[in-house]
């Protein structure tokens, strides 16, 4: 069909009128009078009453000429003697003979009737032109009704010829237009998913074969034309719902080192969550494969990793798979009130996937990168397949592949160091000291290290500020301090090592800040102790010496000697001086002690 | 002494006009194995001076997004219809390190440079064989030669005991792409003036 123009054939009116349509469809026309019926009809209407009696008198002379030419003919015919006999002599001696001469005289008869009547007029338009009325020839009314009817009958005919076509380009727009929706949908399905036309079907591959997985389920699907022309995608059974991975760090009393999130997701079928169903069933597999290799016993939903003394990594396999699914969409909308049935269904949602569970997702699609075959050829006309030979040897050879690690291995170091980091964070939140105080700075590395700046800051304005440097691994947790000191502490003794060393750098920054109040009011350090933490400083006259030590409970314990006598020392009561900290006070005893002439 | 045994490359190509190339690119997306790379070569032709060898053309191709990957230096035979369904030819082709020493070295076995141009588009990989879609540049110039349309073209390279099982697999291609691109058998003939 060309959709530029649509031919329609209109019918002109027939040429005779249509006396009647029989059932089949054909017409019958009325023919036309001939030129003797109409001159018939014509003169029968002609009223020869008004002027009978100059029509008696014509007659009688016209009369005998006709009658004159009767006789003649008679005459004729006698004189022939016979001339039936001689008629007949002349055509077929049978029968049919007086039939053939039979139409010959009616024929003529008709004739001369027909002259008759033409000089009957002739005659009458001689005499009395104004005796003889003409008048048009009345239309029966039945029949001009009859008539107009069929007129109407024809036109509606035609008419509905052209309908007709008309209505089948409707039908067959329509039928392109739903077969063009259906193209366009399914070209938006070609954009996302791998379609292929096998037969006649077309069926989608959901697997990850393209990004280098291994997995031997095919992940297939089909598509399907509905009755409105769209498509709908038939999945295969095991395919047909949502799945996901879940991994979570348990102590050993059950407790969980994670906060779990509160809000779960309602399971629904698409083709993006089959996908992810499939890629939750290989990586499950996968490391199921791997703990049988390790000698670790593993469930069909759930295995358990034992990461330190006191640790385990739980991996979940969260499933929901069939028609429960939509089940579970209807009763979610239906009421608001949990009822049993629903609090069933709610143990059945997904949890949302946590930080390792992405993690691990993110280490087995690496792998399939690692498989995926070359990009190129670059420069396109290279051969697409290079040997090995070529691949291993030459200057641009491929680099030999390390050694792969196990995703077993990757997923409890990167539990491990989510632990540590978990155990690090909580020994910097839970710091016991007010002065000074500890500002912290994150940075992340990678899943398996990441580094945190500590500052010992001083609540006043001086910028005097202490650092130490936290690394986390996999394995253990390193503190470093800006005097050298390097401590290393493993998983669980995180707070038992790295507190009290802490503890020493707050006490050293302390007595670091005391020492730069005295330096500049120009006493002089003449000793220094980090554990005890005491500093002995001599005023700038020599006259006064002063004690500074931190007791146990991290308290300034101050005590002076006058005179320069090393015996008599006696102790300061901080508590009884104005000051908003120990550091303040011990200021204000620091000024007092000064001598003017050095203030 | 061991004779270099050529590869026949088998091919056939098409041409898709511009509203329709994205279409292509998907359909070849789900029936390739990788997802399509994009690439921009640029080849040099040189033309054989020496009297009685004048139709011999070496062709030196190398990629300008990967510079540090080896050029090609190629010989394309005269393509042959020994089979009726699609064309073949012998291919000589050579990988080398340095453009520089190559061209020196083709100029000295007295070739001349007739044409550069510049072949930018995507390439598939279906197995041995290699879909491309791709626009022809004059270097320097902005618009392709032909700026409604782009060239594809599915060819497979390899030993002469592969050929059979290339054949069908281009032929495989080209049912799989008939609705939107016609891939045919094609004059190399160049157009007379």
């Amino acid at each position: 069909m060309n959709p530029a123009g649509v031919q329609i054939s209109a019918e002109c009116l027939p040429e005779y009128t249509v006396e009647r349509i029989n059932p089949d469809g054909s017409e019958v026309h009325e023919k036309p009078p001939t030129a003797s019926e109409a001159f018939c009809q014509l003169v029968s209407k002609i009223k020869f009453q008004q002027w009978d009696e100059d029509l008696e008198e014509f007659v009688s002379e016209v009369e005998p000429t006709i009658g004159s030419a009767d006789e003649q003919l008679d005459d004729s015919n006698l004189s022939t003697g016979g001339g039936q006999q001689q008629a007949a002599s002349l055509g077929p001696a049978n029968a049919e003979s007086a039939s053939y001469w039979q139409n010959i005289r009616l024929s003529i008869a008709a004739a001369l009737d027909e002259t008759t009547a033409l000089m009957d007029l002739l005659i009458a338009l001689r005499q009395r032109p104004q005796a003889l009325t003409l008048e048009p020839m009345q239309r029966d009314v039945e029949k001009y009704e009859q008539r107009i009817q069929l007129v109407v009958q024809g036109k509606k005919k035609c008419v509905q010829a052209a309908a007709e076509v008309l209505e089948k380009g409707r039908g067959s727009n329509q039928m392109l237009q739903q077969e063009v929706i259906g193209n366009f949908e399914l070209q938006q399905i070609a954009q996302c998913w791998k379609l292929r036309r096998v037969a006649n079907t077309i069926s989608g591959d959901l697997s990850l074969r393209s990004a280098g997985s291994r997995y031997p389920d095919s992940g297939g699907f089909e598509l399907r034309t509905a009755k409105d022309s769209s498509f709908e995608v038939l999945l295969p059974g095991h395919l047909y719902g949502q799945a996901c991975v879940q991994v979570t760090l348990r102590t050993s009393s059950g407790e969980s080192l994670f906060p779990q999130p509160a809000a779960t997701e309602l399971p629904r079928v698409s083709l993006c969550n089959s996908q992810r169903l499939l890629l939750a069933q290989e990586l499950y597999n996968t490391i199921c494969c791997e703990c049988v290799q390790a000698g670790i016993r593993a469930g069909p939903d759930a295995v358990e990793l034992p990461l330190a003394p006191g640790l385990c990594a739980n991996v979940s396999l969260y499933k929901v798979v069939g028609p429960e699914i939509q089940q579970q969409e209807q009763s979610a909308g239906m009421s608001s009130k949990p009822s049993s049935q629903q609090q069933q269904q709610q143990a059945q949602r997904l949890p949302r996937p946590n930080y390792l569970s992405n993690a691990l997702e993110c280490l087995l699609l690496k792998r399939h990168q690692q498989a995926r075959p070359e990009p190129g050829p670059f420069p396109s006309c290279a051969p697409a397949g290079l040997s090995e030979r070529r691949r291993e040897a030459g200057p641009f050879s491929r680099p030999v592949p390390e050694p792969e690690t196990g995703l077993l291995d990757r997923l409890a170091a990167i539990c491990r160091h989510s632990a540590l980091y978990r155990e690090v964070a909580n020994l910097l939140e839970a710091w016991p000291l007010a002065e000074p105080r500890l500002v912290w700075h994150w940075q992340t590395g990678s899943s398996t290290s990441a580094h945190v700046a500590v500052e010992f800051v001083r609540r006043s304005y001086d910028l005097l500020r202490s650092r130490a440097l936290i690394s986390i691994g996999d394995r253990k947790a390193v503190l470093l301090t800006t005097c050298g000191q390097r401590v290393a502490a493993r998983l669980g003794d995180v707070k038992r090592l790295l507190q009290p060393c802490l503890l020493r750098e707050a006490d050293r920054h302390l007595l670091l800040c005391v020492h730069s109040a005295s330096t500049s009011l120009g006493w002089h350090l003449l000793a220094n102790s980090s554990d005890p933490a005491a500093s002995l400083l001599r005023s700038p006259d020599g006259q006064c010496s002063l004690l500074v030590q931190l007791d146990s409970n991290r308290k300034f314990v101050v005590s002076v000697n006058r005179g320069g006598n090393g015996d008599k020392w006696r102790r300061v009561q901080l508590d009884r001086l104005a000051g908003a900290n120990a550091l303040e006070k011990l200021d204000h005893v620091l000024a007092a002690l000064t001598p003017l002439s050095n203030a | 002494q061991q004779q270099r045994v050529p590869n026949t490359e088998v091919y056939l190509q098409g041409s898709v006009l511009k509203p329709f190339t994205e279409f292509l690119l998907t359909r070849l997306r789900g029936i390739c194995d990788s997802p399509g790379d994009e690439f921009r070569d640029q080849e040099s032709v040189f033309t054989c001076a020496v009297p009685g060898l004048s139709g011999t053309r070496l062709r030196l191709r190398w990629s300008l997004l990967h510079p540090h990957l080896p050029a090609y230096l190629r010989y394309l035979g005269i393509p042959e219809s020994a089979d009726h369904r699609v064309m073949s030819r012998a291919a000589y082709e050579v990988p080398v390190f340095s453009l520089d020493a190559a061209r020196q070295l083709v100029e000295a076995m007295g070739f001349q440079h007739e044409f550069d141009f510049i072949a930018e588009g995507t390439v598939f990989r279906r197995g041995l064989l290699k879909v491309t879609v791709y626009r022809v540049y004059r270097p320097g110039a902005p618009a392709s030669l032909a700026p409604e349309s782009s060239l594809v073209e599915v060819s497979g390279l390899g030993p002469s005991s592969l050929t059979a099982g290339m054949v069908e697999s281009v032929l495989s291609v080209r049912d799989q792409l008939k609705s939107l691109v016609l891939l045919a058998k094609h004059d190399q003939k160049a157009p007379k003036a």
